[in-house]
């Protein structure tokens, strides 16, 4: 897919970012706004998360799995409960931190390129149409 | 006719006697109502080395023939057969041999009386029973090493027969959980063990206990008295005990093995996670570098710098075996790139405080960039300008919770402060990661005097 008709297909999208280092939030939120969506957060832990998808609401979501203590899980329950589209990024080879339900979500690897992370971006938040 | 066949029918018999006296593989020694040797058969010499003319006529105590010790006993012997109180017995006795070696024998001893009862003389059949009871020796010897040996083990060592336990060491008490190893004899080797090795586990015993076979190696769970498991390697080997065939287990605890195993484990995982945060940070670096930065030059000098701060840190978290790390020297660490030739331009002052790794990664990150930045615009881009970093540790506001650091950078004698226009990578970072990544508070004022930069971050291990 050509960069622009990404651009297109992503335009506005309001993408929550969750990641507790702030260098790696610094940076996928910048390369989430290069795409042409619009960042929630970044938000570093489970509260802080919840509360804006709450009260700010957002169209889809990237997770870092490990968040200091905390894991991800229960922001990707409300995730999908409210159906929307998201995926993991790790720094962890295995699954093990994750409980059986989300063990088969998407998940990259850190420390992520740029052109990765739009084409998963694309694939998993705009995809085409059939 | 009848003289002459009686002489003849006696002639015989005598020869057949002689025959097997000479023959038996017993001593055959007769002794007369004096106790004087009367005969001494070719086997005696063997045994004894005495030839029959050194012997005959003489009494045992003329020469060096009873080991003393056992000299009483043999003579208790001696009287009970001559004052007829026995008739015949067995006594088993040391003798000395010709060449002063020492024998065991066992001395069968019986007694000949004419028709008065007066003692005619005496017969003993005599067995060299050296080796036998040396080879008794052995084995007792043996048998007091391997109980030793079991006793004192480590590893649990249990016999039992198809898995009834018929001997236990005290190992093994202290493996299930037993008061004594008495306790463990009669229980079930399959009942003390993880239900789902049962199945495999009897299979084993099986091999072992009927078919005779060693197994190899296994890691297995048992199950002790008291419900808890623990994980062992464990070996049976066919064994005799008490008459019967039975299985010998050994069982060694594994269970520090498996700790330092799954240890190992977490720690390779952690290892993982951390380089490929370091990965994504140092990627992270690059791309706000680049943004800042008009050439591959200027790009290359100041990734290069923000680089070896963290770094710097790294070196510190090492030393500090990946715990927390000493302020003091953290601060001296990040700030030593930037001091330069001028040592005492960047003070440092405050109590000796370790503080958790995060904490340590973001201060080391934010105290380069204002450091940065003060060698650009601030006090340390003029000669006389100078840097005070100080800090103190306060006590939380609700008991229980983490205490505060609470840190001041203060810049003074530099050229005139004025705020900048656009907030690039190093402001953002500044002002933005300690609220992000700590939970704690963080500004930056533009005094006339010079910056001032306070922080206050709850010291919690994130």
């Amino acid at each position: 897919m050509v960069a622009s008709q990404s651009h297109e297909a992503l335009g506005g999208l309001r993408v929550l970012v969750v990641e507790d280092s702030f260098l790696a939030a610094s940076a996928l939120s910048r390369m989430l706004t290069n795409l042409g969506c619009s960042v929630v957060g970044p938000a570093p832990s489970v509260s802080e998360a919840i509360r804006l998808i709450e009260q700010q609401g957002c169209d889809a979501a990237i997770l870092d799995i490990n968040l200091g203590k905390e894991t991800a899980e229960p922001i990707a329950d409300v995730l999908e409960s409210a159906k929307r589209p998201f995926f993991f990024i790790t720094g962890y080879t295995s699954s093990r931190f994750l409980v059986e339900r989300h063990r088969n979500r998407r998940r990259l690897m850190k420390p992520i390129a740029e052109s990765v992370l739009r084409a998963v971006v694309t694939e998993e938040f705009a995809p085409i149409e059939p | 006719m009848t003289g002459v066949g009686a002489d003849t029918d006696l002639r015989l018999a005598q020869q057949r006697l002689e025959f097997h006296v000479g023959n038996s593989p017993l001593a055959v020694i007769e002794w007369d109502r004096a106790f004087k040797v009367a005969r001494w058969s070719g086997r005696a010499e063997e045994i004894f080395g005495w030839a029959a003319a050194e012997v005959i006529g003489r009494h045992p105590k003329e020469w060096r023939f009873v080991f003393e010790q056992d000299a009483e006993a043999v003579d208790g012997v001696m009287l009970r057969l001559s004052s007829g109180a026995e008739q015949r017995n067995v006594s088993l006795n040391r003798n000395y041999r010709k060449d002063g070696a020492v024998i065991t024998c066992r001395w069968h001893n019986s007694v000949l009386r004419d028709d008065q009862g007066n003692l005619v003389s005496i017969l003993s059949l005599v067995s060299d029973e050296t080796e036998r009871v040396r080879a008794q020796e052995e084995l007792e010897q043996s048998e007091q090493r391997y109980r030793a040996l079991v006793e004192h083990s480590p590893d649990a060592i249990v016999v039992h027969e198809a898995g009834v336990i018929l001997f236990a060491n005290p190992a093994a008490a202290r493996l299930y959980g037993a008061p004594a190893p008495e306790d463990l004899i009669g229980l079930n080797v399959l009942d003390l063990l993880a239900p789902e090795e049962r199945g495999v586990i009897a299979q084993r015993v099986h091999e072992v206990q009927s078919l005779r076979r060693a197994t190899p190696v296994r890691v297995t769970e048992v199950l002790r008295l008291d419900g808890r498991r623990v994980p062992v390697e464990a070996i049976g080997t066919p064994v005799q005990f008490a008459g019967r065939q039975a299985v010998q287990a050994v069982l060694r605890n594994i269970s520090e093995r498996k700790e330092a195993e799954r240890r190992q484990q977490l720690l390779m995982q952690e290892l993982d996670h951390r380089v490929k945060n370091n990965l994504a940070s140092v990627s992270a670096i690059a791309d706000q570098t680049l943004l800042s930065t008009a050439s591959p030059e200027q790009f290359v000098a100041a990734f290069r710098q923000r680089l070896s701060a963290m770094a710097a840190f790294h070196e510190m978290l090492a030393g500090a075996r990946w715990g927390p790390v000493n302020l003091r020297e953290l601060a001296a660490h990040v700030l030593a790139a930037h001091v330069g030739a001028h040592p005492l331009r960047i003070a440092v002052d405050g109590p000796d405080v370790r503080v958790p790794p995060r904490v340590a990664s973001v201060l080391s990150l934010v105290m380069n960039e204002l450091a940065t930045n003060a060698a650009k615009y601030g006090a340390l881009s003029a000669p006389s300008g100078r840097v005070l970093v100080r800090w103190s540790v306060a006590p939380p506001a609700n008991a229980g919770d983490a205490p505060i650091l609470e840190l001041c950078w203060q810049e003074q004698d530099g050229p005139p402060v004025v705020p900048p226009a656009r907030r690039g990578f190093g402001s953002e970072l500044i002002e933005k990661s300690i609220p992000y990544e700590l939970r704690g508070t963080a500004s930056q004022a533009f005094h006339a005097a010079g910056l001032r930069f306070e922080t206050r971050i709850p010291l919690v291990d994130l």
